[in-house]
């Protein structure tokens, strides 16, 4: 069937050969027969001919609303010529009554006039959902065989809007319409529009520099300024030029406008690219402030929401927190307080749902349930309380939210290169997260947003613009990408916003100490086989040296499993247990050896009996299973590289040591050695205090570890460790553990013993085979 | 804090920010030196780009939060000073102003407060606009804005040529000067936003109408506002037939610098719900940067909703100044810092 597809380059001949070949087959219906996509669909010759009718006319690039409308309303699906069912009616009538709609000339128009168009619709205006939809008529993707891609920051939004829009358009998913997220691709040879995580997009433009599988490419939510989305955004204005034929659409919910038009403007046009903006909001918000700054956010939110619940008319709210943690521990709290409301105060009854990132995707579902009816017949109405981390800032709409209460803070990532730490930090919002959490409570009716600070402080205190994430993140893994993907000169790339220098040397000397970049700033053989895993740079260099350890299945298994959220539950109330349970699974040498052996014995269980034993022993199946499901998918990489998978076998002396080994050779730049005096450590090289975090499995008495993570509170953590040699370090990282680089004090002291130490052995073994 | 607080002690390591890092010059110094980078600049093709912030030089300082305190609450209780509100009415009436006016603001603030049994108590702020409904009217406006600056210069042109030529003549002449330059001026402030605009939404586009398509529509509303125009216009060269029209214009330009002057002392003092124009952050076009003269055309054309600025009664110099004046007092009475200073309140 490729084969038969056309493949043509540039639009306008596209364009031609469609418009002839339909004038020369004369009956219309032929044109459908003969694309390959409709083939196999066509069953009944009157279909057919209405079938025709649907898509005729319809030029690329010259289409009309009216024509994409007359299209829609059927009777038959132009993209599949199936008949189109009654949902699918219901739905269209939902669709034409959104704000994007009214637009759609204009926006077709601009679309048609421009290859790079900036979109600024609120959320709600249903941008996500019909633009896509609307360039799918436009482009007419059947005859010319390329794909449009829709890029999402978020996985989960991938998913489900990709659901969305199968249902809207009445296919089934995975094949006009499907999702492509990282370890997860649900499209066929059939899709036409796809949606994507961005940065799965970016995995796609290092073997594919052009894109040449898409014919419009648009980057959704692009104000949430994802590290993809920005570097999507460099390479894209580069690739523009290469491709004229190629659209863009650049897609933001924020006034940031300006700043996309101005970096997508070209010079001859006074540096701004054309600029549609759609309204969202359809119903005002009243802002409330507190007149005095508070003095617990997490107190007052939780008296903000009974308050609204006890005083305020029907209406759902929205709360939102920062944490897993704190979001759990305000359900758990409203829950009490509403049942004893209902009780004595007659109020109508409150449902509470929690809403965050590592939720299961059934739980996060839940949050779409209609409110709770009135307890009693003429009781009060029920209400419907979401305390939500600022996934539901931009991603998610719930529907019926009218009150929103919004504290100030979200939990946001930084990341200091002269420590190297990466961490995410609860930090007051910014004005324009603000607006937006305001804005969500206008979606239905007038609603109302109480905001726990004063307005003194939400104009001095919040800065205008969230910063994105490239400003706030370790860029190891970017760098490398760029390398990839043929940007040699870092310091001219277009950033939209350029990384602070520092984040980039720290990015640099890594990669080169890890030997993916030599003294030159290549790319290395080493380097471009770890460009191939969706991984951080360390973690893929470990998996592709695991091989000289011989123990490339568990340092796998280990990668899988440090790419997973936490696979130990420890619920607030039965911490003693959870630890307990965690205690039989302990190995003195370490946590990622602990894990390990947790892994094992998952995999040990017989199918089916993974759920019961995960809660009995306070383990997350959920991780286990998509760590499972992880491994799965680099093993395929691995074996793509043709990684070397012989294993030590379990009963040899050495087999835990090769592990610790292996582990060593990616992480050799996170290790801390034990000081002389108290329980603290330090780590190698950037000489920071640092405490075993409590809940390791590792004795005190180590004195080199190697960890995962450094855990940024009141007292520096180091968590997930693993106890190592010198000797290993010295041995796999010569580089980096350079006597003569390490300033004066106890690390280097002991490193010069061990040196010594190996000095001597080697001499002995010298007179040894002498003698 | 008191003994009986919980004591956090903290240890700092030696060298917690890592300079001996900062301060060497290892592999990645060399690349991007290598690469054309130069210490103290910041990386990118355009480095005087203005939207760039300082976080792409310096990065991002972030302040550890480990507490629950709320935004803008600092430290402990005992530092911030409760109940001012009465003081302020207190000062207020010190410094001359009527009994009725302090009561009734006391009144308003009193209602304001929205009583509650869990007794978080708030203050009305501004109210995000419905950006939907709202569309068709601001852009409208915006588009009657463009087309009466060009009829007001047409109208002048034309008020040169036909009615009253003589006396009127010089006057509007001068005007025009006058107007150009301002146009001039705040056409090059405006030139992104027109820009935008006119790539938005050009020729055709007028109707900004959200909905139909239909040519019979466009038409209806392209009278309609034709038929605005011929009203405006109307009114405008009525205006024009005043003598003081010259005055006024001064006067306006003079108000509107104080007014912005004030506004800018005010805006940090004013606690006031009221205090700022509210601007529904939706739409590109509803940012809250126009004139003053435009401002005003605005706030001619639609009746109030769109802002509800606060005290502006138009000032000569000395009252400006006393203005000013009065402004700063005011700012430090609403300042609770500056506030105990002057009272020399200890924390209570």
């Amino acid at each position: 069937m490729p084969g038969e597809r056309e493949t043509v380059d540039s639009d306008r001949p596209t364009k031609k050969a469609k418009v002839s070949s339909a004038a020369v087959n004369g009956a219309p219906k032929d044109k459908d027969m003969d694309n390959p996509y409709l083939a196999h669909m066509y069953a009944p010759s009157t279909a057919l001919s209405a079938g025709q009718d649907l898509f005729a006319g319809l030029t690329r690039h010259q289409t009309t609303t009216a024509q994409a409308q007359k299209a829609e309303d059927g009777p038959l699906n132009p993209f599949t010529g199936t008949q189109l069912s009654k949902q699918y009616f219901d739905i269209l009538k939902k669709r034409r009554d959104l704000p994007v709609h009214a637009q759609r000339d204009e926006f077709l128009r601009l679309y048609q006039e421009n290859q790079i168009l900036v979109f600024v619709g609120e959320t709600g205006s249903g941008k996500t959902t019909q633009i896509p939809q609307f360039v799918l008529y436009d482009e007419d993707p059947l005859s010319t065989g390329k794909k449009i891609a829709c890029t999402q920051p978020r996985r989960v939004a991938a998913m489900s809007v990709a659901k969305r829009v199968a249902d809207e358009m009445d296919v089934v998913l995975g094949e006009e319409v499907g999702y492509n997220i990282r370890f997860e691709n649900n499209t066929s040879s059939k899709t036409l529009l796809q949606y994507m995580t961005d940065g799965m997009l970016l995995r796609e433009a290092m073997n594919d520099p052009n894109l040449n599988r898409y014919s419009c490419i648009i980057l959704d939510e692009a104000h949430e300024r994802t590290l993809a989305t920005d570097i999507l955004m460099g390479l894209l204005k580069d690739v523009a030029k290469r491709r004229p034929d190629l659209k863009i659409v650049v897609m933001s919910a924020t006034l940031d406008a300006q700043k996309f038009q101005r970096y997508f403007g070209v010079e001859d046009n006074d540096f701004n690219a054309p600029l549609l903006a759609v309204p969202g909001r359809t119903h005002p918000v009243e802002i409330f402030y507190t007149p005095e700054p508070e003095r617990d956010y997490v107190e007052a939110a939780l008296r903000t929401v009974l308050q609204i619940h006890g005083s305020e008319p029907e209406g759902d709210i929205l709360l939102f927190l920062t944490g897993e943690e704190e979001i759990e521990e305000a359900c758990k709290r409203l829950r009490a307080e509403g049942d004893e409301m209902q009780r004595e105060y007659d109020t109508g009854p409150l449902k509470v749902y929690a809403l965050y990132g590592t939720l299961p995707p059934n739980q996060q579902q839940r949050i779409f349930d209609p409110a709770p009816p009135p307890a009693r017949a003429g009781g009060k109405p029920g209400r419907k309380v979401v305390v939500s981390t600022n996934i539901a800032e931009t991603s998610l709409t719930i529907d019926g939210i009218v009150y929103v209460v919004d504290p100030g803070f979200s939990k946001q990532k930084v990341y200091n290169p002269r420590i190297r730490v990466e961490s995410l930090l609860i930090s007051p919002i910014s004005k324009a997260s603000a607006q937006q959490r305001a804005g969500r409570a206008g979606r239905t009716r007038p609603g109302k947003c109480f905001r726990l600070y004063t307005e003194d402080a939400f104009k001095k205190e919040l800065i205008d613009q969230t910063y994105p994430e490239i400003l706030r993140s370790n860029l190891a893994s970017t760098v490398l990408e760029l390398k990839k993907l043929g940007i040699d000169d870092l310091v001219h790339f277009d950033f939209m916003d350029p990384p602070a220098p520092e984040t980039m040397m720290r990015a640099l000397e890594e990669l080169n100490y890890l030997a993916c970049l030599d003294d030159e700033g290549e790319l290395t053989t080493l380097g471009r086989m770890s460009s191939e895993y969706p991984l951080d740079p360390a973690l893929a260099v470990m998996l592709i040296s695991s091989s000289e350890f011989q123990c490339a299945s568990e340092i796998l298994s280990i990668t899988a499993l440090l790419s997973v959220p936490q696979v130990f539950v420890r619920p607030m109330h039965k911490r003693k247990e959870a630890d307990a349970a965690k205690a039989q699974f302990a190995h003195p040498d370490g946590d990622h050896l602990t894990m390990l052996n947790v892994y094992h014995a998952f995999k040990s269980l017989g199918p089916g009996a993974g759920q019961k034993w995960c809660s009995e022993n306070y383990l997350s199946f959920r991780s286990l299973t998509s760590a499972d499901n992880v491994r799965n998918q680099l093993r395929v990489i691995m074996e793509k590289q043709d990684v070397d998978m012989t294993t030590t076998p379990f009963d040899d002396r050495n087999y835990y040591n090769n592990i610790r080994q292996a582990l060593c050779a990616g992480f050799f730049m996170q290790v801390a050695k034990k000081m002389s005096t108290g329980k603290s450590y330090k780590t190698v090289k950037d000489n920071q205090d640092v405490l075993l975090h409590p809940s390791t499995m590792l004795g005190q008495e180590n004195e080199w570890v190697l960890y995962n993570e450094f855990v940024l509170t009141t007292k520096n953590y180091i968590r997930t460790v693993t106890s190592v040699k010198p000797e290993w370090l010295m041995d796999i990282a010569p580089n980096y553990y350079d006597i003569d680089s390490f300033e004066k004090g106890e690390i280097k002291t002991a490193l010069q013993r061990t040196a010594d130490k190996i000095a001597r052995k080697a001499k002995l073994d010298k007179r040894m085979q002498r003698g | 804090m008191g003994l009986a607080g919980p004591s956090k002690k903290r240890k700092i390591s030696h060298d917690p920010n890592n300079t001996k890092w900062t301060r060497s010059t290892g592999f990645g110094h060399k690349m991007l030196l290598s690469q054309g980078w130069s210490p103290g600049t910041i990386l990118g093709p355009d480095p005087n780009n203005p939207h760039h912030t300082a976080a792409s030089q310096f990065g991002i300082k972030v302040m550890l939060k480990d507490d629950t305190l709320g935004l803008g609450c600092r430290g402990s209780q005992e530092d911030t000073c409760t109940g001012l509100g009465d003081l302020q009415s207190l000062l207020g009436r010190l410094n001359g102003k009527a009994e009725v006016e302090v009561r009734s603001e006391e009144e308003t603030r009193r209602k304001m407060w929205i009583e509650g049994r869990y007794g978080m108590r708030f203050v009305k702020g501004e109210t995000l606009e419905s950006t939907w409904v709202m569309n068709g009217l601001k852009k409208g406006l915006e588009e009657e804005e463009e087309g009466s600056d060009q009829e007001a210069e047409d109208a002048e042109e034309k008020s040169t040529g036909t009615e009253d030529e003589g006396d009127e003549a010089e006057s509007s002449e001068e005007e025009k000067k006058k107007k150009s330059k301002k146009e001039k001026k705040r056409k090059d402030k405006e030139s992104d936003r027109k820009k935008k605009r006119k790539s938005s939404d050009s020729d055709d586009d007028e109707d900004g109408s959200s909905s139909s398509t239909s040519e019979q529509d466009r038409k209806s509303d392209k009278a309609k506002r034709k038929a605005d125009r011929a009203l405006r216009k109307a009114e405008k060269q009525a205006k024009k037939e005043r003598k003081e029209a010259k005055r006024l214009r001064k006067d306006e330009k003079r108000r509107a610098k104080a007014e912005k002057k004030a506004l800018k002392s005010a805006i940090a003092a004013s606690s006031a719900p009221s205090s700022t124009a509210s601007t529904p952050p939706a739409m590109p076009s509803a940012e809250p940067e126009p004139l003053p003269k435009s401002e005003k055309k605005k706030s001619k054309s639609l009746p109030s909703s769109l802002h509800t600025s606060g005290t502006t009664t138009p000032v000569n110099g000395r009252q400006a100044l006393r203005s000013k004046w009065i402004a700063q007092k005011r700012m430090a009475v609403m300042d609770a810092k500056a506030l105990n200073e002057i009272l020399m309140i200890k924390a209570a």
